[in-house]
């Protein structure tokens, strides 16, 4: 399909929802590839089916770092050439197009920046098919394959490129160097064949955040949360407000804390546990959704998602459930995002097909 | 033995081992029964009864803030375990965020801080649950231990029982009027049944037990322990304690009483040669009774409070001097026959204002001892030296035989107000005189209008018949022809001083007659 600035609002609705409360926010990095696409014109959306040739590469790209800083310090144009050279004077492949490294959050608007900076095409998968803090959490470092090489830069000439490493040695480098780069930098790694994507990656994962951003589109104040998350495809964990908003500072890992929601209907309590994203929702202190799932939290009036790091105590939310990508049940991937990858000691959770909605709530 | 009735958490907590423990969610939830207890670990998810205490006796760091924590007391509430105890958390250290405290309240499962030691609560709580025969054996020997010493006194047994108990215990006198420091008889409390009684009030249990009286019948004192909210087989356990603290009592109070006895002896003894004027100086008794502390020199006030009634006279001993020194009276006092007497001595003569105070005190200690026995009081005259206290000690013996017979005067009579003639009247109460005086006075008995009551009110005011007529309420002409009436059916002559005084005797002894003295 022809990607064109008519599409980017449902992408920005769709890839925030993704995102299960990380990613960062969407609405800047829409701008700005709204602004991309005027002077590049649309850009191409391909289906991994109908690149033509297996043999083809594709080249995930997307930025990694904070994405806080991402919205002091927008991309300037010309970030994404240098790591694209770098890679592909490492591989020496010719690559038909670009994926996405994470599609939940700003990586699935930026891939679309990126491919009109490029002028290639976009081929319609991703790594994470939602969003996750760390590029070992990618699917092809999940499946035990290198990342490397994988190369950093911006648009300044500024560029690092790393080779031969496991992928937890990666991320630490990467982690390491980012402030180096004023806090985000353009990302490009080893090209994937086309042939493999079926198999490491998460097809299809734009087209669904634009089917789920033009649902979201619907949105509206006074309708019932439960048929309004239904209309999403997900399961309605609890519509209330938020109560408690605590920040685990000390510990591990970033942004760890939790969000407590006392739910209208029943007066029960939905408790979120996050680590950038929402990962685990206890109803009453029963576990009933976690990581690989995805969880969101959205304004209840106006359905905007309201992410980790900006949720506080009084928001009017709603909170549900939407079936992780189907890769993350795999066996052999779900050690890499389950709870335990993120220091929750509990099996994950995973919910079947949505209940049907029950009877309107009175408020 | 009937099963028992397992305790509440909030009773639970009032067992004094345990206070320790507070509850972070608040007050709800704990009116639970209590079976056992259970030791868990924070991420345990092994099988916990119904009704059991889950105690995690340590914790990971963060884990009262965590999510683990939510789902714990969900996992417990399910169970139907009665509570989650986890170690207070230290100062500075993470504690249950509000949500998982709202968490807490709304599924009814309080989650319990038990202090720093939870192992040894554990211990405790198992102990008190599982055998609670055992933690009440093991305060019974602690009592046992202390207050098997030396003798202790009513204070003494109070502290150490409030120690063994961990609550305040005070000792109440036989009509419950607290005799220690602490606090009073809770409400319901009945002094006249001499049982151990367990009040509860607001949740709050007082357990009261009887020391049963020497003689064998009544109550002699009464021990308390106010114990808040506690299981009822502690509240047993209580009373037992409390048993043992009034053989201790009993104990104090005999041995006391032998030194009374034989105080009492020796003062019997001495008081004999003084109201027989032995005690002169250069008397050899004269030594033993500056050594007990009597003082005879200086001049003396004597009373005498005779018990109305049966009475224990060397029970109510201290009493009377505790009552005494109440009112700030300093007197020596002696057991005597019917009663107490006692002086005061002072270097002067004491003046008028000093034998009203004097009289204001006794009356109020007549009212101190109300509470034990009806008493009358005599009060003598002030007199010098060994001899003066002779003589004021027989004033006040005799004014307290009128005083028997006046409540009008609070059964309560000073010889100075009295007048000597008055002891003639006591005199004339004699058991000769009294019969004769009826008869004198007999004729006026069958006759209308009041005539003896006119005739005293007459011979009282002086011979005045309008004082008469104001003090009976009548026209003085019906007091004249009233005392004209008397002198045909008595043939006697009010103009005779010889038959006023003989009428005014007979009016006086018949009027004390009615009056009811003894």
């Amino acid at each position: 399909m022809r990607f064109g600035p008519a599409e980017v609002d449902d992408l920005a609705r769709g890839t925030a929802l993704l995102g299960s409360g990380g990613g960062g926010q969407t609405d800047l990095a829409a701008r700005v590839l709204r602004h991309a696409l005027t002077t590049a014109g649309p850009i191409t959306l391909l289906d991994a089916g109908d690149v033509g040739g297996d043999d083809g590469y594709v080249v995930p790209v997307g930025l990694v770092g904070a994405v806080s800083v991402f919205y002091e310090r927008l991309p300037s144009g010309g970030e994404w050439t240098p790591v694209l050279a770098a890679i592909l004077d490492r591989t020496r492949v010719a690559p038909v197009g670009v994926i996405a490294i994470e599609v939940g959050g700003v990586n699935g608007i930026v891939v679309f920046v990126a491919a009109a900076e490029l002028g290639l095409p976009v081929i319609d998968a991703d790594l994470q098919g939602r969003a996750l803090p760390r590029i070992d959490q990618m699917s092809v470092a999940a499946l035990g394959e290198p990342i490397t090489p994988l190369a950093i830069g911006d648009a300044s000439g500024r560029l690092l490129v790393l080779d031969g490493m496991p992928p937890a040695a990666a991320e630490r480098v990467v982690r390491g160097a980012l402030s180096e780069f004023g806090g985000w930098a353009a990302f490009a790694m080893r090209p994937l064949r086309v042939a493999d994507l079926d198999r490491l990656t998460i097809l299809g994962s734009l087209g669904r955040a634009l089917r789920l951003g033009a649902r979201h589109a619907a949105w509206s104040r006074s309708a019932d949360p439960h048929e309004m998350v239904a209309a999403l495809g997900g399961r309605l964990l609890g519509a209330g407000r938020v109560m408690e908003v605590v920040r685990h500072r000390a510990t591990v890992g970033f942004g760890r804390g939790s969000v407590i929601i006392k739910v209208h209907r029943g007066g029960g309590l939905l408790r979120l546990e996050m680590e950038n994203e929402y990962l685990l929702a206890l109803v009453d202190g029963r576990p009933v959704a976690s990581t690989p799932d995805i969880l969101c939290v959205v304004d209840r009036a106006t359905g905007t998602p309201v992410p980790c790091d900006t949720v506080r105590g009084g928001l009017d939310v709603v909170a549900f459930h939407l079936p992780g990508p189907a890769f993350w049940w795999r066996p052999a991937a779900t050690h890499a995002v389950g709870p335990r990858a993120f220091g929750l000691d509990i099996d994950p959770i995973r919910l079947g097909p949505p209940d049907p909605p029950d009877p309107p709530e009175r408020p | 033995m009937t099963a028992e009735r397992a305790p509440t958490l909030r009773r639970l907590l009032g067992y004094p081992p345990l206070a320790e423990a507070v509850s972070l969610t608040g007050d709800e939830g704990l009116d639970r029964p209590v079976t056992g207890i259970v030791l868990v670990d924070a991420a345990g998810t092994g099988p916990v009864r119904p009704g059991t205490i889950a105690l995690c006796p340590a914790v990971p760091a963060g884990y009262l803030s965590s999510w683990r924590l939510d789902a714990t007391i969900r996992r417990l509430r399910d169970q139907d375990a009665a509570a989650l105890a986890v170690p207070s958390p230290r100062p500075g250290e993470e504690t249950m965020l509000d949500g998982s405290r709202r968490l807490a309240r709304h599924l009814g499962l309080p989650v319990l801080a038990v202090g720093h030691d939870p192992l040894r609560w554990a211990g405790d709580a198992a102990a008190f649950l599982y055998a609670p025969a055992v933690a009440a054996a093991e305060l019974l020997h602690r009592a046992h231990r202390s207050l098997t010493g030396a003798p202790l006194g009513p204070e003494e047994v109070a502290r150490a029982l409030g120690r063994i108990l961990e609550r305040p215990v005070a000792v109440f006198g036989p009509d419950g009027a607290p005799i220690t420091d602490g606090f009073g008889p809770p409400p319901g409390f009945d002094p006249y049944r001499p049982v151990t009684q367990t009040l509860t009030e607001h949740g709050g249990t007082t357990v009261v037990v009887p020391v049963p009286a020497a003689t064998g019948w009544g109550v002699d004192a009464w021990i308390a322990a106010a114990l808040g909210p506690v299981p009822e087989s502690w509240a047993r356990a209580v009373a037992d304690v409390l048993r043992a603290g009034t053989l201790a009592l009993q104990r104090w109070q005999a041995t006391r009483r032998v030194v009374l006895e034989r105080d009492a002896r020796l003062r019997a003894s001495l008081f004999g040669d003084l109201l027989e004027g032995r005690l002169d100086p250069g008397h050899p008794a004269r030594r033993d009774a500056s050594e007990i502390g009597w003082r005879l020199d200086g001049w003396h006030v004597a009373f005498h409070i005779a018990a109305l009634g049966e009475v224990d006279l060397l029970r109510h001993t201290d009493a009377v001097a505790a009552a005494l020194a109440a009112e700030r009276v300093d007197a020596t006092v002696v057991e005597r026959g019917d009663g107490w007497s006692g002086w005061t001595t002072a270097r002067a003569e004491p003046d008028q204002d000093a034998g009203r105070d004097l009289i204001a005190a006794l009356r109020k200690v007549r009212r101190r001892l109300a509470s034990r026995f009806d008493c009358a009081i005599g009060v003598g005259r002030a007199h010098p030296d060994a001899p003066g206290l002779t003589r004021s000690l027989a004033e006040a013996w005799d004014a307290s035989r009128i005083a028997r017979g006046r409540p009008q005067t609070g059964r309560l009579v000073h010889i100075d107000r009295l007048g000597l003639a008055q002891l003639l009247t006591a005199w004339a109460s004699s058991e000769t005189f009294a019969p004769a005086a009826a008869r004198l006075l007999e004729p006026l008995r069958s006759q209308p209008g009041d005539l003896v009551a006119t005739l005293a009110a007459y011979l009282d005011a002086g011979c005045s018949t309008a004082d008469a007529a104001a003090v009976l309420g009548v026209h003085r002409n019906t007091v004249a022809a009233r005392l004209r009436r008397v002198e045909e059916l008595l043939t006697v002559d009010l103009g005779n001083p010889d038959d006023r005084l003989a009428l005014h005797l007979a009016c006086r002894v018949t009027a004390a007659d009615r009056g009811g003295a003894g």
